[in-house]
């Protein structure tokens, strides 16, 4: 780990601590680059160390100084396998492979079964936004209906932590294309500035060809609590990922949003079936207005967009951006990105998607993973079952959940691998994770 | 050769790619005599600062520019990667040896290589006490470094309830 010079911190030490020695003998400055280096999921226990250390160690002054020592920016994975009102999400830390439970989102009596919803972090708050759920008093019964509800987690508060309702957003609407918009990369203590969701419908993980589709777009601002309209997308845009994207020749940040269905199209007249679109629209966020960008692939290279994330950039921005296309036909799944597009010129005006790699472990054709760029690295996650003996003489068996992660760099185009179980009782996520239908994001600490 | 004068008066002559591993030195040299007292540092930590800039200074055998400019690199890719950057392998087995010492000698060595502005000193050893640091309880951590534990009993349990964080061994 490469320390930026101590020296500079001085000034930036909390004042909670001036007074109090971090560490006897060693002067605070020096002390506090250590403290700031230490991994976010050790901390918590640390606090209980003294009190200049719970101070010292209190989220909302050692985000700030991690930023300043220009320490890497650190990602956890947070991970909603289902209903998040019914089974708890979940944090995962990389670097040390812990995890930690985060509280159930608040349940309703009538409403059941939420999925399509989407997880997004503005610095360290997590958002739970939309989807689609099943409503007992509706008519007919059984039949999804978006959510508009708007659920908010302060990670940097006092335990417990708990989620607060939001203002709900103008549109109910499930599987959008999201993303935060921090006002500035260096941020402010309270995380100002606003969450743009564009596109999205009803449909519901339990049936995969019914539900609306819209083209509508809001965005949330955090200051006001208020959501409120913005210009809408070219055309309707149901099942598309939101990128945010800070290219080097373009003059402002933008918005993306890739893939996704939009028209029907009717099989042999009856069976309604999806057309996918193979383009994306973007908004700068500067002009305030959607461009279009022309088809990503060529017909015949893929029906649609695979599993989609963004590599984030120091400020935090997107700076490449990498799809995960398992392809059914052929069997294999082929890593593909088109970051080479956002590093040259000519690349950019090609358009296309350019193979980077290929995962070292298949996934089978009905197979799903998860798809997330974190810590500079492309982490794909698969889960098995592993069982394994309690103890010779008993021969009892105990199933255990365990996460498969095949972690790419693409800066040294290398593979490693990491394995993790959740060490939660096997019963909270019922020894299943079905990355079809679980949903995840990355928070920066 | 330059000569370094502890705190306590002993006189250390050291060669110049030795002495020039300390950038503050080497800014030093450029605009006076080759005389140059160290008042906050005593000889015993300055016998360990010249050991470690010794062997560093025969291994980086290009002096200064390009080592910095090494590190330069080094700090600029560390958004990515976790790890430092691999140096040679025989010189990271050498600064494992190096830093076993008790806390107190690291952090004496560590306030002489920020005085001194010997970057990568200051980075082992500040990774070092980090790596001490790391997945140890609260107890034991004010037990090696001398802390005093100003909770009272009651805050102390409430704390140790926040922590929710699951680690498991792979």
């Amino acid at each position: 780990m490469a320390f930026s010079s101590p020296v500079a911190t001085k000034t930036l030490i909390p004042n909670a601590t001036v007074g109090e020695t971090l560490i006897p003998g060693l002067p605070d400055d020096i002390a506090a680059v250590i403290l700031a280096s230490l991994p976010y999921s050790h901390q918590s226990a640390l606090r209980a160390t003294s009190r200049s250390w719970r101070a010292f160690l209190a989220p909302l002054a050692l985000l700030p100084l991690r930023r300043s020592l220009r320490l890497p920016c650190r990602h956890l994975l947070a991970l909603f396998p289902a209903d998040p009102s019914i089974t708890p999400p979940c944090l995962f830390d990389p670097a040390v492979s812990a995890w930690v439970l985060l509280p159930r989102i608040p349940c309703s009596y009538h409403l059941y079964g939420l999925s399509n919803f989407v997880p997004v972090a503005l610095g360290h708050h997590l958002y739970v936004l939309g989807g689609s759920q099943f409503d007992a008093r509706s008519y007919p019964i059984g039949h999804p209906i978006a959510s508009a509800a708007a659920y908010r987690l302060d990670l940097s508060s006092m335990p417990p932590l708990s989620w607060d309702r939001l203002a709900n957003m103008i549109f109910p609407r499930g599987s959008f294309a999201c993303s935060s918009l921090r006002r500035s990369s260096h941020g402010g203590v309270k995380d100002e500035g606003k969450i743009i969701v564009a596109g999205g419908g009803s449909r519901h993980s339990m049936f995969p060809v019914e539900g609306s589709r819209m083209s509508s777009v809001e965005c949330y601002d955090v200051e006001s609590g208020q959501w409120s309209m913005h210009k809408g997308l070219p055309r309707d845009r149901a099942g598309c990922v939101g990128l945010l994207i800070a290219r080097p020749d373009s003059e402002e940040d933008e918005f993306w949003v890739m893939g996704g269905y939009g028209d029907y199209r009717t099989v042999s007249g009856v069976v309604p079936a999806d057309v996918y679109h193979k383009d994306a629209v973007v908004l700068g966020l500067k002009s305030g207005r959607w461009r279009e960008v022309e088809d990503m692939w060529e017909e015949g290279d893929r029906r649609r967009l695979g599993a989609v994330t963004a590599l984030d950039g120091d400020d935090g921005h997107g700076k490449d951006i990498f799809m995960l296309d398992s392809n059914e036909i052929f069997s294999s799944a082929t890593f593909k990105g088109f970051m080479d597009k956002f590093h040259s010129r000519y690349d950019f005006v090609l358009n296309r998607w350019i193979k980077e790699s290929c995962l070292r472990r298949k996934i089978p054709d009905n197979g799903s993973c998860g798809f997330v760029a974190m810590n500079g690295e492309i982490y794909v996650l698969t889960t098995s079952i592993q069982s394994f003996d309690l103890s010779d003489q008993r021969r009892a068996t105990k199933k255990r959940l365990t996460i498969e992660i095949q972690i790419y760099n693409p800066q040294r185009k290398k593979w490693r691998f990491l394995t993790t179980s959740p060490p939660f009782n096997h019963t909270i996520f019922n020894n299943m994770i079905d990355f079809k239908t679980a949903v995840t994001c990355t928070v920066r600490v | 050769m330059i000569k370094l004068v502890s705190g306590d008066g002993a006189e250390f002559e050291v060669e110049e790619e030795v002495a020039f591993q300390s950038k503050i030195i080497k800014d030093i040299v450029a605009d006076a005599d080759d005389v140059i007292p160290l008042p906050t540092v005593s000889s015993k930590v300055l016998i360990q600062v010249i050991e470690y800039c010794r062997k560093h200074a025969a291994v980086n055998s290009f002096p200064l520019s390009p080592s910095s400019s090494a590190a330069a690199a080094a700090s600029s890719s560390s958004s990515i990667s976790y790890s430092k950057p691999v140096s040679d392998p025989a010189l990271r087995a050498w600064d494992n040896e190096f830093v076993k010492l008790n806390n107190s000698s690291l952090f004496d060595i560590v306030i002489a290589a920020n005085y001194l502005d010997i970057e990568e000193l200051v980075d082992l050893v500040l990774e070092t006490v980090a790596d001490r640091i790391k997945g140890k309880q609260a107890q034991e951590i004010r037990r090696q470094f001398n802390i005093e534990n100003d909770f009272t009993p009651e805050e102390e349990e409430a704390l140790r309830r926040e922590n929710s964080w699951a680690f498991q061994n792979n």
